[in-house]
């Protein structure tokens, strides 16, 4: 049940989602010509456009979230024999999904404005190895994004505790929220962060090779550690919300 | 084995101070169609929200086919919201889609006639329809289940009289042998006729209830003019 709860909730945003992660790269192919006229001009622009993107990837995924279980899409979602926690699950993996096609495409429009202004970028990008950089970016990103988006859903959840004082709902949904965002992303940065500063670094370092033979080092650990806390934070908070629809539920 | 599909055992439901449902008990024995009765207010949807499983915490026992509300009881239910609860985003054959893929007891064919019965159009999407399409669409996925328990709520309320005739005649023509209806509604003078069960919900209580021949003979009156005897301001 959860492969087809999957696939309404990709059903729902694939062709919004992938024409922003369009609008992303071509905004990446184009600003380096802008940013000719004006560097600074174009750098500007980017990072407008970087946080409208943003900002619209977030308004999308959270109203799906609020109108599809707790509006009056509620009323379909919560009679079809699924388990709450699978639609939970579902909204959560398929916004994981879209937050990543979203860093992947800025990803490669940042590929495209380093591109213009370095000749030999595409050199040192692929022979060199750094494309490995870019893999802990995207482990970096998902480390701060994926428990982010299960404390915004768990904040969303959390209006209906207090369901007929919406004052006193909306009170505590913020709340919720900004202790929530800021444990998971503490604790996930302490994680790096202890285990950079513990010396371990050194013993754990995976030793890399270019394809022209040269040797060098590659840390992963910090990364991975600080990830696997954000998703522990994730599936508490995953947990949190299922036990809020499964007890609280009052659709409107 | 038994014949009994839902029964409600002293149901009660607050919302804070305020109690909506006050003792409830009737049951739902198989091929009955059940009028669930009351004005606005009356607990009628509430109820029908804790038959679906849509609200949890709730005093008293509610048992569908032997269970207790849940996922397993959800395969044995067909619900039709007082709103649209399809999103509107799908495109009518999307939704029978989604409904065959979730729903084991779907019958596509039937489903397929229905549009076709009801002038769906199936390639438009659901925001396009109009109300009344809307409300057709969902009564057709609704019915083309092969369910235990259709639970029904405002069918025919917020329609023409034309259309009400039309929603009536499908809901008739497509439950089958073994299954039941419980239907609420406020409007009682156009459907009370298919009733064979009626219970009267008075601000969260059972007011009147029992077989909807047995209350004409008793009250000398028709189950409209009772209601509106039970319910006079």
């Amino acid at each position: 049940m959860l492969g087809k709860l999957l696939k309404l909730d990709i059903t729902f945003g694939w062709k919004k989602f992938l024409a922003l992660a369009g609008a992303v790269i071509l905004a990446g192919i184009i600003l380096p010509y802008l940013g000719k006229v004006a560097v600074f001009g174009g750098s500007l622009l980017l990072i407008i456009g970087v946080v409208v993107i943003g900002a619209l990837c977030v308004y999308t995924c959270v109203q799906y979230f609020r109108n599809n279980l707790f509006g009056s899409e509620g009323y379909l979602m919560f009679t079809l024999p699924v388990r709450s926690g699978s639609i939970v699950a579902s909204k959560l993996l398929t916004t994981v999904l879209w937050f990543n096609v979203m860093f992947c495409a800025a990803g490669v429009a940042l590929i495209f404005i380093l591109k213009y202004s370095s000749k030999e970028f595409i050199d040192v990008f692929f022979v060199d190895g750094r494309w490995k950089d870019v893999l802990q970016m995207l482990l970096f990103g998902n480390m701060i994004g994926i428990p982010v988006i299960a404390a915004v859903y768990l904040a969303v959840s959390s209006r209906n505790i207090t369901v007929r004082n919406r004052p006193l709902s909306g009170v505590i949904a913020v709340i919720i929220a900004v202790v929530c965002l800021w444990l998971a992303i503490r604790a996930s940065i302490w994680g790096v962060d202890a285990y950079t500063m513990s010396g371990l670094c050194d013993s754990l370092m995976m030793k890399m090779k270019t394809p022209q033979g040269n040797e060098f080092m590659f840390v992963w650990m910090p990364q991975l550690i600080g990830f696997a806390i954000s998703m522990v934070f994730t599936v508490v908070y995953g947990i949190l919300t299922n036990l809020i629809i499964k007890k609280r539920l009052n659709l409107k | 084995m038994s014949d009994m599909l839902l029964e409600i055992k002293n149901v009660s439901k607050c919302y804070g101070e305020n109690e909506v449902l006050k003792d409830v008990s009737f049951s739902v024995q198989q091929d009955r169609i059940v009028g669930l009765l009351g004005p606005n207010g009356s607990g009628k949807t509430t109820l029908i929200k804790i038959v679906n499983g849509l609200l949890e915490n709730y005093f008293g026992k509610v048992s569908i086919c032997g269970k207790a509300p849940g996922v397993e009881t959800k395969s044995l239910v067909s619900y039709l919201p007082d709103r649209m609860a399809l999103p509107e985003w799908l495109t009518v054959s999307k939704a029978i889609r989604l409904f065959a893929d979730f729903f084991a007891d779907f019958d596509m064919e039937r489903a397929n006639t229905l549009l076709g019965t009801l002038d769906v159009s199936p390639n438009k999407r659901i925001g396009q329809l109009s109300k009344g399409m809307k409300e057709k669409l969902q009564l057709c996925l609704c019915m083309s289940r092969r369910a235990k328990l259709y639970v029904l709520d405002e069918p025919i309320a917020g329609v023409d009289p034309a259309a009400r005739d039309v929603i009536m005649s499908t809901i008739l023509n497509n439950f089958g042998e073994g299954s039941s209806i419980l239907m609420s509604t406020h409007i009682i003078s156009d459907v009370e006729h298919i009733f064979d069960d009626v219970v009267l919900l008075k601000e969260g209580r059972v007011e009147i209830m029992g077989d909807a021949e047995d209350l004409r003979r008793e009250h000398g009156k028709s189950i409209d003019q009772l209601f509106r005897e039970v319910f006079k301001c």
